[in-house]
């Protein structure tokens, strides 16, 4: 892990995003790229708008799980890192889309985080888990289904907030089912808008203080209906 | 207010089995989806490669991500000389075959020519013949001759890809070049030969000096693929392209 908890004592934000990388991911969109290259794209400007925010910059951590991807399974791709550390990367799409198994590893992680902060004094606010996926999950049935009650568990006991991020999904997904956040449908090219309002809603949180209810940014650059 | 914190050094680290680069943190390949990273790919790759079962005349070292940060990583990814040297069998025969075949159908279609024009057609049609040969294969998909497909190397340049009139300069080169050597050499021999006189000694050495010459013409460029740790020659330095290790 790339944190520093020694000189860096701010108040931190947890953030996975579980990232589906599978095959589907390479069908080409209207501007005649691939998903996974304007997903590719949109980590860059993650990364920048991260970077472009002193706030955010110190008290952001971010950690990614790949779902699909080279392997075809559920992978914990980059640990733990604070945002000034943070450099995007290209991911490479294929195999299936086992997303039980990336929210169960997304929750493990948070976990893990908290205990971290916890242990090295620091305090921190909600974590979030991003979920953005453009298909139907592949896990078997009951792994799905305990992966989907260990979301809303966790979501119940307060222990963090999952966004679900449809790509390019119209009528009801089976993300609808992992969180009580409604799934926000994104329109496949929108992943630059998406992670630049994001890098802009983590900024916004990591000012807030506790208890406090913080209005985030406006989803309208890139969503289809409000999350 | 924001504490100053210090930025934790990282080392730019490689993945060790395609060579991509890694980021802080990262548990696995983006691309690959290995684990294993190492700060000195070429170490790594070199090590891999000694212990490897390796076809004939390939080093293992594998092709990608050759050129990273806009400057060459010469060692990471040099194919062998052996495979190079088959390459260029490959493709001198089977250039020789097409450049002989196609001017002879080519001029025979021609008719009332006179002879020392169908001489020159058929000289400059098997020159283009053999020029299209290299340009249109090295800047196709694939990056290489059928004599470099059979050896499993390509050309490559720091954008990964090989455009027609890179090709085709590179193609080209070695005519310029030796024409240029050609000349100097005749600049060099003549007067010797004229100055030798009826001597056996002067014209044993101008002969010397000439075939030397005439050796430095012919193999002076491609002799740095022997010295150079890159296995790049003269026309690679000039066009800024290097033979690689197709996979």
């Amino acid at each position: 892990m790339t944190v520093d908890y020694i000189n860096n004592t701010n108040q931190r934000t947890p953030c996975v995003l579980v990232l589906d990388a599978s095959y589907s991911m390479s069908s080409k969109t209207k501007s005649g790229k691939t998903r996974i290259q304007l997903l590719n794209e949109g980590l860059k400007s993650f990364e920048e708008a991260l970077k472009a925010d002193t706030s955010a910059l110190t008290r952001v951590q971010v950690s990614i799980v790949i779902v699909g991807g080279p392997n075809s399974k559920a992978e914990l791709l980059m640990d733990w890192t604070d945002a000034n550390m943070f450099t995007s990367f290209n991911l490479s799409e294929g195999g299936n889309t086992p997303l039980a198994e990336g929210m169960e590893l997304a929750l493990g992680l948070v976990e893990s985080a908290k205990q971290n902060l916890r242990m090295n004094g620091v305090s921190y606010t909600r974590p979030w888990i991003f979920v953005m996926s453009d298909g139907e999950p592949t896990s078997a049935p009951t792994d799905w289904d305990r992966a989907k009650n260990n979301c809303i568990n966790a979501i119940n006991d307060n222990k963090c907030l999952i966004f679900p991020i449809a790509i390019d999904v119209d009528g009801p997904s089976k993300l609808d089912e992992i969180s009580n956040t409604p799934t926000a449908r994104m329109e496949g090219t929108k992943f630059n808008e998406f992670f630049t309002w994001l890098s802009d809603s983590l900024s916004a949180v990591t000012r807030s203080r506790p208890g406090e209810k913080i209005d985030l940014p406006e989803t309208d650059p890139w969503r289809n209906v409000g999350i | 207010m924001t504490k100053v914190f210090k930025v934790a050094w990282f080392n730019m680290k490689y993945c060790n089995n395609c060579g991509s680069e890694a980021v802080p943190n990262m548990v696995m390949c983006a691309k690959c989806g290995k684990t294993g990273f190492s700060e000195h790919p070429v170490a790594v790759k070199a090590q891999q490669s000694a212990q490897a079962t390796q076809s004939p005349g390939m080093t293992s070292v594998q092709g990608q991500n050759l050129f990273t940060n806009g400057s060459f990583n010469n060692t990471r990814a040099r194919c062998s000389h052996v495979a190079r040297f088959f390459a260029a069998v490959i493709d001198g025969i089977l250039v020789t075959i097409l450049a002989t075949l196609i001017p002879i159908v080519f001029v025979a279609m021609l008719k009332n020519l006179s002879s020392d024009a169908q001489d020159l057609l058929y000289s400059v049609t098997s020159f283009i013949v053999s020029l299209l040969y290299y340009s249109i294969l090295h800047s196709s998909q694939k990056q290489a001759t059928f004599g470099k497909q059979i050896c499993g190397i390509k050309l490559t340049n720091e954008t990964g890809q090989i455009t027609f009139w890179l090709a085709a300069g590179r193609a080209i080169l070695p005519t310029i070049v030796i024409a240029g050597l050609v000349v100097l050499g005749a600049v060099i021999s003549v007067p010797m030969f004229m100055l030798a006189d009826d001597s056996d000694a002067m014209i044993s050495g101008a002969i010397v000096v000439t075939s030397l010459l005439a050796l430095l013409v012919v193999f002076g460029p491609q002799a740095l693929i022997l010295m150079r740790e890159d296995g790049r020659s003269l026309y690679d330095l000039i066009c800024r392209t290097q033979v690689v290790p197709a996979k």
